[in-house]
């Protein structure tokens, strides 16, 4: 009889007492599952890798589609080609990916960088920064950006217009490159940095390749060709991320899960068809599925390649009356690398290029018919070509419904719940500051 | 187990006799009913019985012994035996019921002295119910509180709220406590909250024949007690342990067949295809090779087969093998009548009708109980195997339990149960992703056979009724879109083993009137191992997948209560209660996932290319301290008053130094009643009366654990329209800073309620009316405001809401024919509750709880909880001054007059997300009735459910793959306006056929509004209806059965509803807290089955 009263004694000890211990300990309530802080090896791939994916996913899908390289045939993708179904709710995981799960990141470890002095995590976390600034204003105009991407200190953030934002985009690849040619500060970057393993030179020339997207955008040939010349000189220079066949790109993600929602555009074959485009129509307009020949699980996205500069330099030098010769081998170039891209041989390359109307020779080579119309074809499914849609009005392209083609993204629905501060718009309008067409 | 046989063989040892004599009789009530259940004791002993369904009883005593009988609602009655071998008695109902409940913490307490509402629901309720689960078989008959089965799946769980909701995000299922202790409950998902599979709640583990009564707790006053943990309710369950007497040995025996309740109206007209184009609206046939989605083809009629390949309508090469056979039919393609072989083409109806088969289940059950003056025992086991009505699905489940009572010493009482369960569940995959098995079903064109010219029970294991021979699925959209119903349930599976432990230990004390003491300590260990199946060719793992999971869940409890209690005075009674209780709950997970297979056939983490794992692990821990004085008066007025502080970790912020006040919370309780019926003359009209009122606070904890900080998680790669990736990737990890933002400032939610309530018997109890009224206010409702994700953040926690409830609930009890042979007895249960959300947070009037982006459940402030919110049709008042921005304008509805857009002549949409629907029904009610002629029982069980909206996104999707009945009565409608009015207010004169691309618009199927396909859910039911008959084993000469039951049960045999779609007792988000989305969810069933009771 004792010895069960000593039982209940010690039991309720012991519950008690296990229960006080857990309320007094000061990890009371820490979460086993989330770090509270991490290092730098597992922020920078994380931006890296978000960015290239969403860059090569989403918004490849809506930019090449409203750009009819591709076209939505089936179910939501239907809707979404006409624009009838391109609501702002539609826009939420795009929007959330840019503010959520990269500004906030790449603030927090250039932030983090530059209180430990390791200016090459700061000089590529600024480069990393200015593209997806770019990126967004470019899709949606003006953005949140000063008051931006800080939790609740401003809980409605206030949108910065497109001119301050390239100002912005402008000063942190300079700052950046500044950053990327100082020492490391005691901590080099390496394989982390999946896009250029910590080589300072090519983040450098990169860091140029978008300063002269981003002059291109605004007009300012002079200067874009200036930066061009400047960066990437051959295709090892691209600012890309190959995926895996395990851990795949993103259409080959989407071919798996939405089989048949998206298919090849007719009006890119008719183009293509015209020029006897055949070999790399032959690798693109095939079925979109998970054995397409291009859009292949290991497939490398870019974020900005040798090809686009070639094509950005032809078309400066074309509006600026620069070197017919110098403008024949950039737009050359940029063909080349194209096909040599989509795993196309130099001597299919050279049977292409060897038509008058691919290539009538320098002197002849039209700002559309040719350079335009190439560098249309050679970024296929490259986010960019939307840019260049709206910049030039060009390629002529018959709206899928009503009478206006899309001008911009919308934003996002949970953005407009939640901030009071949103401008008004639509994908058809406002247009950006400098789509002046 | 040798050790459970030798511990079984003791307990059965105890059995001793000490019978001289045997006594005989007959128990019935003043009126010469049978009481069947009355307890027949030997005075001074514990030799005792009860009497059977005829009031008869039998019991050896010694031959000067005095038998005293007593039972719920009368007199006892005692006589001393004096050598008779015949004794019967008459019991004289009393004026009041002494009847005992159990409240809070395992305290029993007269039922007459509560100030609040607790009901109870016996043993028959739960058993004769047709149900496994006990929560399924409470439907109907308790008021207040609302029960929602998720699925017709078998292994399915149900939901259940009691007085609505108090927690805004947080959980709102019931506590559930089984002898005492806190018990396992959760519901584990199975991928997204509107996909993956069926899932179950834990309480599906206990045997319902181990039920001896279930008590449910409802307001707060009743559950103040459990503190935060019991602040949505509280339910009771008590086991059954064994009652001193003879060893009892019942076995139970039940097969029965559950079928397809109801399947959505589908048109079997038109084929698979599509119009031309917008200008050449012809429609014309696909082959399944294109991939078409639609059935917005030809009639059915108007086509016939052809096998020459080289016919002009003849599909492309590729869908023909080497041999010129057309892959996707065995009768060739479809071309147009008059072109082919004459034969007309097939209607494969059985396509979704024949698919589902009757399933089988049946449940064999053993209990053998007894005990003696010192001891008491009781064992059971139960085998239960419950086939689903989808081919493959199957559930089982294997219960033991032991449970017994030792009197250790005159003061001091110990009991002790020991419960093992293993359930085993094989699951289908559901809802809104490409394997749902419902998704490709119904999306089948009609003239597509997905059995491949096999029937349908064939086809359930032939292989070359779904694949290829090249090995890649055979399904109408080529290999793609979605899996063909028989690939998935051979190769999409699901299983789920769980294995739980749970017990408790009780020791009782009783020291002196003024001083008892009882410990409980129980624990509860679940085990559940899951396997996820998709071989490679899934449409939405086409590498192929599989993922295993093992959630550990381990929850302990302790309660010390101290209590005692005596009359002060000859009018005043004191008792008082000081309980300390210690409650923790962890929970592990870890999966271990592997894709892309070398090859077919063997779905294994070792035949994947890709392999990846995780973890988590989850704690909470509470402690509370309760102090409660009851006092009476002259057995009159009641008066309870009661505080209880409580302890949760869940407050606790990491690094901050220990401060008691950060985690505690006090929240006092007080109630009265009154027995009106001891203060007038006693009557013959009113037997009972009684008024109760009580007030309570309960506080309710953050709804999940390491809310107070935030932290950085493993970066989700991907966009919504593919799979994520998983890291490490190619060798890098990679962290994101979580999206919502912690808050270190966090406190808990408050609930305060004001009950009222009367109990009135009359005519000698044959009616009693019991009537509750409850107002409730939350405030400090924590929820995740959002934020603008321009922030950075989507969401912080924040307690910042507050919610409105009040509720009516009434019993009515009617003993309609009370005679020797014949009586009636019937029972209403009437639940009215409504929670309004009053605020969300500054800047905040509408939070997401479940289903889709652009359609599904959420909190709307000045709304009832869970609104509906979906695009909506444009509206003239549209910004008018009476537009809330949240709730449908006023106004006709506007019509695009916009020449040149696709939806020229259809509804314009509105740019705003509205309140579309309220799922919440605007009252529910339960008729349940016991009839008894002679030997034959009778019961049934009439479930009506008023109103209550659903979001019918089955009805929405297959609009836009033209499946739907509707589309095929709209197609061929003359063109005629839609009502409402253009832009400028005139009335709408643009004539519109509502054809394929009306329902392929915005206003459509996967169209932003949902405004066309929101419907009532509500419904009447015959939840239940029970045919029994107690087989007069002694007349035909069976000596060693006492008595034996033959019992018919139905269930959901018949309803009615309007909802336009299939049985609206259907819930995709499952147990969660949003409701009202229906979308490709399993059908739900009906079943009878057959049971044999014996008791030896």
């Amino acid at each position: 009889m004792k010895r069960l009263n000593y039982f209940i004694a010690i039991s309720l000890t012991v519950l008690f007492f296990s229960a006080c211990e857990s309320f007094i300990a000061d990890d009371i309530n820490l979460d086993p599952n989330n770090p509270s802080s991490v290092s730098y090896n597992a922020i920078l791939p994380s931006i890296q890798i978000r960015h290239m994916d969403v860059y090569g996913g989403q918004t490849s899908r809506v930019n090449s589609m409203f750009s009819q390289q591709t076209e939505g045939v089936a179910r939501q993708w239907s809707s979404f080609n006409d624009y009838s179904g391109m609501q702002p709710t539609r826009f939420n995981a795009v929007w959330n990916i840019y503010y959520g799960e990269l500004l906030v990141e790449v603030n927090s470890m250039i932030a983090d960088a530059q209180e430990d002095g390791y200016n090459h995590y700061v000089g590529i976390g600024q480069i990393q920064k200015a593209a997806a600034l770019l990126d967004m204003t470019d899709w949606w105009g003006s953005i949140p950006y000063t008051t931006a991407a800080s939790g609740i200190e401003e809980v409605n953030p206030t949108f910065d217009t497109q001119e301050s934002i390239y100002t912005e985009v402008f000063n942190l690849l300079a700052s950046g490159s500044t950053n990327m040619g100082l020492s490391d500060g005691g901590f080099s970057v390496g394989n982390d940095d999946v896009i250029y393993g910590g080589d300072t030179s090519k983040w450098i020339k990169v860091a140029n390749a978008i300063k002269a997207r981003a002059h291109l955008h605004l007009g300012q040939y002079a200067e874009a060709l200036a930066a061009a010349k400047a960066s990437l000189t051959s295709q090892d220079d691209n600012m890309t991320y190959t995926f895996g066949t395990t851990q795949q790109a993103g259409w080959w993600r989407f071919n798996d899960g939405r089989l048949g929602d998206i298919e090849f555009h007719p009006h890119l074959r008719g183009i293509m068809t015209g020029l006897n485009d055949t070999d790399r129509l032959g690798v693109w307009d095939v079925t979109f599925n998970t054995s397409h020949p291009y859009l292949k699980p290991n497939y490398t996205q870019a974020y900005i390649s040798y090809r686009e500069i070639q094509f950005i330099i032809a078309e400066c030098l074309s509006r600026t009356n620069g070197s017919a010769a110098e403008m024949e081998t950039a737009y050359l170039n940029g063909i080349k690398a194209s096909f040599l891209e989509s795993g196309l041989t130099e001597a299919e390359y050279d049977t292409y290029v060897a038509q008058a109307a691919v290539n009538p020779g320098g002197a002849n080579l039209d700002l559309e018919d040719h350079i335009l119309t190439q560098k249309y074809i050679g970024l296929f499914i490259q986010p960019e070509v939307f840019n260049d849609l709206r910049r030039n009005d060009f390629p002529d392209i018959v709206p899928t419904s009503g009478s206006q083609i899309p001008v911009r993204w919308n934003y996002s629905e949970f953005e407009i719940l939640f901030n009071p501060n949103v401008p008004d718009g639509t994908l058809f309008s406002p247009k950006n500051s400098w789509d002046k067409n | 187990m040798k050790q459970i046989y030798l511990f079984t063989a003791f307990l059965l040892s105890l059995q001793i006799a000490f019978a001289q004599i045997t006594v005989a009789g007959n128990v019935t009530d003043d009126q010469g009913v049978p009481l069947p259940g009355a307890t027949v004791v030997e005075v001074g002993t514990n030799n005792g019985t009860t009497t059977d369904f005829d009031g008869n009883y039998s019991i050896s005593v010694s031959d000067d012994a005095s038998l005293a009988v007593s039972f719920v609602g009368y007199e006892t009655t005692t006589l001393a035996v004096d050598g008779q071998d015949q004794l019967n008695f008459s019991l004289n109902q009393s004026n009041e019921l002494d009847e005992v409940v159990v409240t809070s913490l395992g305290i029993k307490r007269e039922a007459k002295a509560l100030g609040y509402s607790i009901q109870s629901v016996g043993s028959d309720d739960i058993v004769n119910s047709g149900s496994n689960n006990a929560l399924d078989a409470l439907v109907g008959k308790a008021a207040g509180v609302q029960i929602t089965r998720s699925a017709g799946s078998a292994g399915g769980g149900s939901r259940i709220l009691i007085r609505g909701v108090t927690s805004m995000i947080g959980n709102n299922q019931p506590l559930i406590v089984i002898d005492g202790i806190i018990t396992n409950n959760e519901t584990l998902n199975s991928g997204s909250n509107t996909a993956g599979t069926a899932t179950s709640n834990r309480l599906m583990d206990l045997n319902n024949e181990d039920i001896e009564s279930i008590n449910i707790l409802k307001g707060s006053a009743a559950t103040a007690l459990y503190g935060t943990a019991g602040a949505p309710g509280v339910i009771v369950v008590t086991t059954k342990k064994g009652e001193e007497g003879e060893m009892k040995v019942s076995y139970t025996h039940s097969t029965g067949v559950d079928w397809l309740s109801t399947l959505f109206d589908l048109q079997d007209t038109y084929a698979q295809g599509r119009n031309r184009s917008r200008s050449d609206r012809t429609p014309y046939w696909r082959s399944p090779g294109t991939g078409e989605s639609s059935s917005y083809g030809p009639a059915l009629a108007d086509l016939e087969y052809s096998t020459d390949p080289n016919h002009p309508e003849a599909p492309a090469a590729s869908h023909f093998d080497s041999d010129g056979n057309y892959l996707y039919d065995k009768n060739g393609f479809l071309v147009t009548r008059g072109t082919g072989n004459g034969i007309p083409g097939n209607n494969y109806q059985d396509n979704y009708r024949g698919f589902f088969r009757e399933a089988i289940q049946s449940l064999n059950n053993l209990s053998i109980q007894g005990g003696t003056e010192k001891a008491t025992y009781a064992f059971s086991t139960s085998f239960l195997t419950n086939e689903g009505i989808v081919p493959n699905e199957e559930y089982g489940r294997k219960t033991f339990r032991l449970a017994g009572t030792l009197q250790a010493s005159d003061k001091l009482k110990i009991s002790t149960t020991f419960n093992y369960v293993r359930s085993d569940y094989q699951r289908i995959q559901q809802g809104s992703n490409t394997s749902g098995l419902m998704l490709g079903l119904y999306r089948t064109p009609v003239s597509f056979d997905n059995a491949n010219g096999f029937t349908t029970e064939e086809a359930v294991d032939e292989r070359s009724a779904y694949q290829f021979a090249n090995g890649l699925q055979r399904s109408y959209r080529g290999n793609g879109g979605y899996d063909n119903p028989y690939w998935l349930i051979n190769n999409g599976l699901r299983n789920e083993t769980v294995n739980r432990v749970y017990g408790s230990f009780t020791a009782d004390w009783n020291y002196s009137k003024w001083l008892n003491a009882s410990l409980i300590i129980g624990a509860d260990f679940t085990s559940d191992s899951r396997k996820q199946n998709f071989e490679k060719g899934s449409a939405t793992r086409s590498p192929g997948y599989v993922s295993l999971t093992q959630y550990n869940s381990f929850l302990t409890d302790a309660i010390l209560n101290i209590s005692g209690g005596d009359a002060i005075t000859d009018k005043l009674n004191l008792n008082y209660l000081v309980s300390a209780n210690a409650f923790d709950r962890t929970r592990s997970a870890l999966n271990s996932n592997g894709s892309n297979f070398a090859f077919l056939g063997f779905i294994n983490l070792a035949n994947a290319s890709n392999v990846a794992g995780s973890e988590n692990f989850l704690r909470t821990t509470q402690m509370g301290f309760v102090g409660q004085v009851e006092m009476d008066w002259d057995s009159t007025f009641y008066l309870t008053l009661a505080a209880r502080q409580d302890y949760d970790s869940r407050l606790g912020v990491p690094g901050r130094e220990f401060n008691a006040g950060d985690f505690s919370f006090v929240y006092p309780a007080a109630s009265i009643s009154i027995l009106l019926s001891e203060l007038l003359p006693q009557n013959d009209v009113l037997s009972f009366a009684k008024i109760r009122a009580s007030w309570a606070q309960v506080g309710g904890p953050p709804p999940f654990a390491y809310l107070t900080t935030s932290g950085y998680s493993i970066t989700n790669v991907g966009d919504g329209w593919g799979d994520s990736l998983n890291w490490p990737i190619q060798g890098v990890t990679g962290f994101e800073i979580d999206s919502i933002l912690g808050n270190s400032d966090l406190t808990s939610e408050l609930t305060e309620e004001i009950e009222f309530g009367i109990d009135f018997r009359f005519f000698n109890n044959r009616i009693g009316l019991d009537l509750a009224y409850y107002e409730r206010q939350m405030t400090d409702a924590i929820l995740n405001a959002s934020l603008p994700p321009s922030t950075g953040y989507n969401n912080v926690w924040l307690n910042s809401g507050r919610m409105s409830g009040r509720g009516i609930e009434a019993t009515l009890n009617l003993g309609i024919v009370e005679s020797e042979n014949f009586s009636w007895n019937s029972q209403i249960n009437f639940t009215s509750n409504e929670n309004i959300v009053e605020e969300l947070a500054p800047g905040l009037d509408k939070l997401f709880l479940a289903g889709f982006s652009s359609g599904g459940s959420y909190l709307i402030a000045g709304n009832q909880y869970g609104a509906l919110v979906g695009g909506a049709y444009l509206r003239s008042g549209n910004g008018g001054p009476g537009d809330d921005g949240l709730n449908i304008p006023d106004g006709d509805i506007v019509i695009n007059d916009n020449a040149s857009s696709n939806e020229y002549g259809f509804q314009a949409v509105d740019p705003q997300q509205r309140a579309i629907g309220n799922p919440n029904p605007d009252f529910i009610m339960g008729w349940n009735n016991q009839i008894r002629l002679g030997p034959v029982n009778i019961g049934f069980l009439f479930d009506w459910k008023e109103g209550g909206d659903m979001l019918n996104g089955v009805g929405w999707a297959l609009s836009f793959f033209g499946r739907s009945q509707l589309t095929a009565d709209t197609r061929n409608e003359a063109p005629a306006p839609i009502p409402g009015v253009l832009p400028d207010g005139s009335p709408n004169n643009i004539p519109v056929v509502r054809d394929q691309y009306y329902y392929q618009s915005s206003v459509g199927g996967f169209g932003s509004v949902w405004e066309q396909f929101t419907d009532d859910a509500g419904w009447i039911r015959l939840r239940e209806v029970s045919l029994g008959y107690n087989i007069p084993v002694s007349s035909i000469g069976i000596d060693f059965i006492d008595s034996a039951n033959l019992s018919i049960v139905g269930r959901n045999l018949w309803y009615s509803t309007d909802y336009n779609g299939v049985d609206p007792e259907t819930s995709l988000t499952g147990v969660g807290n949003g409701q009202g989305v229906d979308y490709f969810n399993m059908p739900g069933t009906r079943s009878v089955l057959a049971k044999l009771k014996l008791n030896l």
